[in-house]
């Protein structure tokens, strides 16, 4: 058999493994920033840029996409060359990935920060840069692809079957999600509305978390973990099985995240059906990584890395329990919108993102460049400060959540909410939300010091670019085939075809996916139409842009459950037929601030003025930042007519050439509200965006008051508390 | 069209009861597959990252 001599390509390694630190650092200071100012508002320093509804986006794009993104790209590459024994499929196309990927990342930053945004989270990037991203993802397939297909290794390792998994289901999330129409180069509107876009929003957000957070990082334990502990994967029949039911499982959870929402009941009740079915998959993956160390347990005595891939491991175990749980109703009833789902996302994106990207790079980074990581101690120090960091972190804002979601509740004998005031609720916790940005303070120290221990490494040592290897050619041996004859060998013989075993995946995770999404695009003609509902005028969508440019939705929901404690708070809880208008959706999902629903007529114009200008002059201790820019800030009425073009190919019933007159409409109805505002002193122009702003928040749900309505009290069901 | 097709079926109640049966039936079939897989085999693919050859040219330089 002819032996062939090949290079592995560790340059590219090298490379996502430096972005995976800058970005990693970056994402984590940005997210610091934005706890901070949980409690000290005024450090956004006074400018749009770096308030709170601008950088949280940044903060969870920049951890998901760019330092996950990035850490995950670097194993990939370092392991399907080794467990392929064939270097990468092309040099041009790893640089293009690397670099194009790089500059997604920039673009999404600048947007993000100037409120250039579609504010589907996770997904909040304007369509050129959905489009970049979709041409970088086929860059990075073909890579991938490629690389399967020239190798010296009949059979694929579980690892690469994760990759696979990752890039089939990333590719379809990305596409169906981020279809909009575009009206300018960067504004679009989503194609769905309302409980259509919730849906499938939703069905994106829980299987980025499913499959860029999670399968990706199997794939890297498989490989890591054994390498790390010199011995093999606990068990492959397990390996097997596990793969198998949790890409088939996963991709249903999705409702869980609109429990007691206006989704229809048996949908949410599939959601929940799976996603604690789910816990049997997710534990066969962290047993099989944890069973790996049986009988070799004592190493962790001196291998940091080790220690990293453990709370790792141990912390994707307590997360996925954790999410089933959450997906009870009843225990949904108290959680949802509180801090308990930051709690419970940063368990698993320190410990288990974090965690074990630090540890693959401890034990990756000394290998290609041929040296001893600089310092032990740095790195135990890093461990121990991150470890703690977590638990810092966390613990708070479990208190803070249940702490919360209780007050929301909690009525008076007499039957009167004991804690009217939302901002009483907020107070409470503030305590909880200081010591969490002291653990999230740790953990970026932490990170730091694994930056400067990696930084001195790479300096000490020199880069090994082209490792050179030997595998004997992939030959074309009848006798390898008797196995795929024989019905036992089944995935034996699948492990030797790509093509089939791709196909395979996307059946997989396309079952799912189909009877989860096809009842989403029959759902319209399920939604009950409400006829008072009418579509937004020129001047209210105006307004929603600001209200979506701004990211209100990153703090304020719009969805009011069908509980007693809400519809007292709130009002009338929401309908689904309420929202037939909205491209895109704007419910959130945590509540900061109370919930916006019908906020309408509430207040008068003058007071979401100061409110918008000074929130604690209107809500004194409020933690809301101010947003002075909105008042000298301008909308291009040059926009307006397309947009409404764009809403009437969206479907949204406007007359016939009211584009033409919309902004004569849209200046006669601001007028009204400035005039207003004149009488009370205040001096507010026109096509102003806080104008815009004011009429839409006085729109909000409004339309339903024009219909006789059911008393709250017959409507709303218990809390389920 | 789909969307047509799925219409005229009275009601999306037999979907979770399809999913379920499904999940089952894929389930079932991959334990038994995986039960009866040659040993061999098994221990050939569990060794597989330790067996590459990624560390030949640096070996026996590492603590870890």
């Amino acid at each position: 058999m002819a032996i062939e001599t090949f290079n592995y390509d560790n340059r590219i390694v090298r490379d996502f493994g430096v972005a995976t630190m800058v970005w990693g650092l970056v994402g984590m200071l940005v997210g610091l920033l934005a706890a901070l100012q949980m409690f000290l508002p005024e450090l956004n320093f006074g400018i749009p840029y770096t308030t709170f509804s601008r950088i949280r986006p940044i903060h969870t794009n920049a951890v998901i996409f760019a330092f996950v993104g990035n850490a995950m790209f670097m194993a990939m590459y370092y392991s399907l060359q080794r467990l392929c024994k064939a270097p990468m499929f092309s040099a041009l196309l790893s640089k293009i990935h690397f670099w194009g990927w790089q500059l997604i990342i920039v673009a999404a930053a600048v947007t993000l920060a100037s409120g250039i945004t579609v504010s589907k989270e996770y997904a909040e990037l304007e369509w050129p840069i959905d489009i970049a991203i979709a041409i970088v993802w086929i860059v990075f397939g073909i890579n991938m692809f490629g690389t399967i297909f020239k190798r010296r290794e009949r059979h694929m390792y579980v690892a690469v079957w994760f990759y696979i998994a990752t890039w089939v289901t990333i590719t379809l999330l990305h596409v169906v999600n981020s279809i909009e129409l575009p009206v300018s180069f960067l504004k679009s509107y989503p194609v769905y509305a309302g409980l259509q876009d919730a849906l499938v929003q939703w069905w994106y957000g829980h299987n980025a978390v499913a499959f860029f957070l999670t399968t990706p990082y199997l794939g890297m334990m498989y490989y890591f973990l054994p390498k790390a502990a010199d011995r093999p994967i606990f068990s492959y029949r397990l390996s097997i099985v596990h793969f198998w039911a949790l890409i088939f499982i996963y991709i249903w959870a999705g409702p869980h995240h609109l429990l007691y929402s206006s989704l229809p009941d048996w949908a949410q009740s599939l959601g929940t059906v799976f996603s604690i079915m789910l816990i049997a998959p997710s534990w066969g993956g962290m047993l099989n990584g944890l069973l790996t160390l049986r009988g070799a347990w004592d190493k962790l005595r001196t291998s940091y890395v080790l220690k990293f891939m453990v709370v790792a491991v141990t912390a994707y175990g307590m997360a996925t329990f954790e999410g089933p749980m959450l997906s009870i109703k009843g225990v949904n009833a108290l959680s949802h919108f509180t801090d308990w789902t930051i709690a419970h996302v940063h368990v698993g994106a320190l410990g288990w993102n974090g965690f074990l990207t630090f540890g693959i790079l401890y034990w990756l980074i000394p290998r290609i460049f041929r040296t001893k990581l600089y310092s032990d101690r740095m790195a135990n120090a890093h461990f121990w400060i991150g470890f703690l960091g977590i638990i810092v972190y966390a613990l708070p804002l479990y208190f803070a959540g249940i702490t919360q979601g209780l007050m929301w509740k909690q009525f008076t004998p007499e039957g009167f909410l004991l804690y009217p005031n939302f901002l009483e609720t907020v107070i409470q916790i503030l305590p909880m939300y200081i010591i969490r940005a002291v653990g999230g303070f740790m953990f970026l120290v932490g990170a730091i010091l694994c930056a400067i221990n990696l930084f001195k490494t790479m300096k000490q040592g020199e880069l090994l670019a082209l490792e050179a290897a030997e595998a004997p050619a992939l030959e074309d041996n009848p006798d390898d085939h008797v196995g795929s004859k024989e019905p036992s060998q089944w995935h034996r013989w699948l492990e030797r075809k790509p093509v089939q075993f791709l196909l395979l995946t996307t059946v997989a995770v396309a079952i799912g996916g189909i009877i989860e999404i096809v009842p989403t695009f029959i759902i319209k003609s399920n939604i009950p139409t409400i006829a008072s509902v009418k579509p937004y005028t020129p001047l209210e969508l105006e307004g929603r842009d600001v209200y979506v440019a701004e990211g209100c939705y990153t703090c304020h929901s719009q969805m009011i459950r069908p509980f007693r404690s809400e519809t007292e708070r709130y009002g009338e809880y929401s309908k689904a037929g309420e929202f037939v208008y909205d491209h895109p959706f704007q419910w959130g999902s945590k509540r900061t601030g109370p919930d916006l629903h019908r906020i309408g007529k509430k207040y008068p114009d003058a007071w979401h003025y100061s409110h918008m200008m000074e929130p604690t002059s209107m809500s004194p201790g409020s933690i809301m930042p101010r947003y002075p820019w909105l008042a000298e800030n301008k909308i291009d009425l040059q926009l307006t007519p397309a947009k409404i073009r764009a809403m009437q190919t969206l479907g949204v019933p406007y007359a016939e050439g009211y584009d033409q007159e919309a902004v004569d409409h849209l200046l006669f109805q601001a007028r009204s509200i400035t005039d207003g505002l004149r009488n009370s002193g205040i001096e507010l122009a026109d096509d102003a965006e806080l104008t815009a702003l004011i009429a839409y928040l006085q729109r909000l749900g409004t339309d339903i008051k024009a219909i006789p309505q059911p008393t709250t009290t017959e409507t709303a069901v218990s809390d389920g508390m | 069209m789909l969307s047509q097709m799925l219409k005229s079926v009275t009601g999306l109640e037999f979907y979770p009861t399809v999913s379920l049966v499904l999940f089952f039936a894929a389930f079932v079939f991959t334990v038994v597959k995986v039960i009866r897989l040659d040993r061999g085999y098994l221990k050939y693919m569990k060794e597989m990252p330790l067996d590459s050859n990624d560390e030949t040219a640096n070996s026996g330089r590492f603590t870890e």
